[in-house]
Parts: C-alpha cells; sequence; structure tokens
C-alpha cells in the first residue's frame, strides 16, 4: 500500500543524504521542449544568433529546467510528502551538452507545533567539471510515522510526538538490540565511500556544501561566490541540530569508522537511476 | 537604471485551468519520469485527486508574458537569477487557479561589468475555494543589449 511507500519523519536524519541524480546531457531539443512546456520562449533560450550576439557562446540551458531536476530528486526522495518552500539561486550558466548531477541532504529537522513535523533539504546540482551550477534549499512536511499517517488520513488529530519522547525511544532501542554496533552489515561496505563523488574523476571531491541555515530561501544574489565549505553548517547550531542518536553509532561504539565527510555513502537500493 | 515606479504594477488576473497536457509536458521536458505527473492510476494511488504537477510549475504558472512586455523593458533580455516557490498545496489536473503578478522590486545591483537591473516579479496562485495554493518569487537580471 502507499502508507509503505512514504517517507516518514521518524526515519529521517540531519546529514542524511539524497541518492545523486545524473541527469543525461542537456541537449538543444531538450531547451526546446522545455521552452514550449514553460512557455517561456526567452530568446537567450532558443535563439542561438541572438545568444551569441549577447555574448555568449551559444543558447543558455534555463536555469528552471536545472531547478526542475532538484525538483525530481527531491520528489523521489520525499516519496509522497508535502513540499511548503522550494527556493534555488542560479550560480553558474548551464551550456547546452553539460552533464548535470543534483544532489541533496537534510540540512535540519524540526518539530513544530503540536503535530507537526519538518525537514529541510539543501540540494545543489554540478555540472561535469565538478561546478555548483544551482544551489537551493527545500522544506517539507512530513507525517512523524505511518501511525501519524494513518490517523491523520482518518480524519484523526495529529500524533503528536516531542523530540524528549523520540529521545528516549529511540534510547530504549539502542539498549535492547545494540551493545555494540551490531548492524555493521546494515551500511553498504564501508569501502564505498565514493559514490557521493562527482562524475568527474579529477574534480575535487568537496562538493560544494551550499551553507545550511539560512531557511528555505537561498540568499540573496549579490556575489556569486560558491559556498565556501568552512563557512557551511552556521546556523546549524539550533537544537535540532544534534543528530537524532541513531542506534548504534553514538556513544556505545567507537568513533564511526568512515571519514565523516559523505555522512554515509548514498545507499544504493533507491539507484533506480543510472 | 529601471524605473521605480514599476514596483507596485499588477498584472491582470488570469484564471487558469491546470491541464493533464501541461503537467505531463512539464515532467517530460525534465525527464522526470515520476509516474504521478503522468499516469492517473499511479496518482491516485499515491493520494492525488489526478495528475499532480512537478515542483517547479507554479513557476510556469507564474509566467506572463503579456505583463512583462507591459513593463516595457525595451531590448533587454531577462536572465532568471532567483527562484523561490511557496506551496499551499499539491497542484493537480483539473485545478482552477486565479493567479495575479505583481512587480515586488526593482533594484539595482553592482556587478562585475557595473550595475545591473534587478527585476523581482512575485506572482500568488489562489483555487476555486479562494484558498492559497502557490505564491513564486522570480529575481530576473537585465542584459543589456
Amino acid at each position: 500500500m502507499l502508507l509503505a511507500r512514504q517517507l516518514y519523519f521518524e526515519a529521517v536524519k540531519v546529514g542524511d543524504e539524497l541518492p545523486p541524480l545524473v541527469k543525461p546531457p542537456v541537449d538543444r531539443s531538450q531547451v526546446a521542449r522545455f521552452a514550449g512546456a514553460a512557455g517561456d520562449y526567452g530568446p537567450l533560450h532558443v535563439d542561438e544568433p541572438f545568444a551569441r550576439n549577447a555574448g555568449f557562446p551559444s543558447v543558455l540551458v534555463p536555469g528552471m529546467l536545472a531547478m526542475g531536476f532538484l525538483g525530481e530528486l527531491v520528489t523521489d526522495w520525499l516519496r509522497g510528502a508535502r513540499v511548503r518552500r522550494f527556493g534555488a539561486r542560479f550560480v553558474k550558466i548551464v551550456w547546452p551538452g553539460d552533464v548535470v548531477t543534483v544532489r541533496g541532504r537534510v540540512a535540519d529537522r524540526r518539530f513544530e507545533a503540536a503535530g507537526r513535523y519538518a525537514a529541510d533539504i539543501e540540494v545543489w546540482g554540478e555540472n561535469q567539471r565538478g561546478e555548483l551550477v544551482v544551489r537551493g534549499a527545500v522544506t517539507a512536511q512530513l507525517y512523524y510515522s505511518a501511525e501519524d499517517e494513518t490517523r491523520q488520513r482518518g480524519g484523526q488529530p495529529p500524533l503528536v510526538v516531542t523530540p524528549a519522547e523520540e529521545e528516549e525511544r529511540l534510547a530504549k532501542l539502542s539498549r535492547s538490540t545494540a551493545p555494540a554496533r551490531p548492524a555493521v552489515g546494515t551500511r553498504p561496505a564501508v569501502a564505498s565511500v565514493k559514490p557521493a563523488a562527482s562524475p568527474t574523476k579529477g574534480a575535487p571531491a568537496p562538493a560544494p556544501r551550499p551553507p545550511a541555515g539560512k531557511a528555505p530561501v537561498p540568499p540573496p544574489a549579490t556575489k556569486a561566490a560558491p559556498p565556501k565549505p568552512g563557512a557551511a553548517k552556521p546556523a546549524a547550531a539550533k537544537p535540532a541540530a544534534k543528530p537524532a542518536p541513531k542506534p548504534a553509532s553514538k556513544k556505545g561504539a567507537p568513533a564511526r569508522p568512515a571519514p565523516a565527510k559523505p555522512s554515509r555513502p548514498a545507499p544504493k537500493k533507491a539507484g533506480k537511476r543510472r | 537604471m529601471l524605473d521605480k515606479t514599476l514596483i507596485g504594477r499588477e498584472s491582470e488576473t488570469t484564471v487558469v485551468e491546470v491541464e493533464k497536457g501541461a503537467i505531463r509536458r512539464l515532467a517530460d521536458a525534465i525527464g522526470d519520469g515520476n509516474p504521478a505527473h503522468s499516469d492517473e492510476a499511479s496518482a491516485r494511488s499515491a493520494g492525488y485527486a489526478s495528475l499532480v504537477a512537478p515542483l517547479t510549475f507554479p513557476a510556469v504558472l507564474s509566467l506572463n508574458e503579456r505583463f512583462r512586455h507591459s513593463l516595457d523593458l525595451g531590448t533587454r533580455s531577462l536572465l532568471l537569477g532567483e527562484e523561490s516557490i511557496e506551496y499551499g498545496r499539491p497542484i493537480v489536473a483539473g485545478d482552477q487557479l486565479t493567479v495575479k503578478s505583481k512587480v515586488a522590486d526593482v533594484q539595482e545591483r553592482a556587478g562585475t561589468s557595473g550595475a545591473t537591473d534587478v527585476l523581482i516579479l512575485e506572482t500568488e496562485g489562489r483555487g476555486a475555494e479562494g484558498e492559497f495554493v502557490f505564491r513564486t518569487r522570480e529575481t530576473y537580471i537585465l542584459r543589456r543589449g
């Protein structure tokens, strides 16, 4: 049933990465199809001589197409959860022939007013050279759990869970199941730390981390500086930033084996894409 | 410099019927294979009344060519710098939406090659019951030429 396919708040952790989506090269016919679908025939996108006259090497791929890729990534991952906000800033022009890879990770998860649960997801796209072309932020509203969904769909009030209750439940869970990292097998092999890297070989792995914090709307344009890796996750000092204690990885076990960067290799299973 | 008096100028109100074909075409152009955008049965089993629009669909609804022309931007072309969308609920085929745009702001920003004009448009869409469905905010960079 559809209930089981939903993504629930209880399963979302800060730092969770969305399985990257590598889009096929954007070609001119896709640009034309997009112009038709969007009803936007801006000459910079469809009229090559015009674009050259304006000083560009060719037509430009519309930014909204790249944002569409981000939307696809997020929709797939949310599996039906409601999106409340979606913002994007077009950092670098996408050209015909470019291969755009879109990625995302959970920047924050919030217990809002009674029975509302939200997740902030930072999303971004890179071209085949590993350059950041678009970055954005999504705020989604999720059911806490299958039980919450069933209740609300049945017209009942939402399930109210407080952070303290959640922590307690998780602690109980880890006590009962897991003295010491039982679940090594549940992670993909540690060796596969690379899948998160961009398709280009040499590309510097530091996938540009869009600054967290900064809430839904991307910061105002003015300077086109890509996110500075260091400056990332500033406001993450908020309460929710301490990752919900995962059953096995918090205390009991010695530091996680994997390097901290790609917090965890994107799960393979969701990789229905090439 | 763009004319500051444009700020606050509003488009006429338009009523848009969201068609299945429009949803399918946008999903197809993006290459978004989610069946809830193209297949009625899938959309229903996912809990929607009909095909559900891709997340960026409100930007399509916000595009009002006639309104843009009325702003008299001359020969300068618009390059989208930022897009921001708020959602009241998902948009599904069959929705009748009442849409209205306005000029939210006109700015001048320092760019690498001198000052650049920036035009910010906001559009709101409401449903048949008057309920809030979406709001978009587009930041356009005006290119000379």
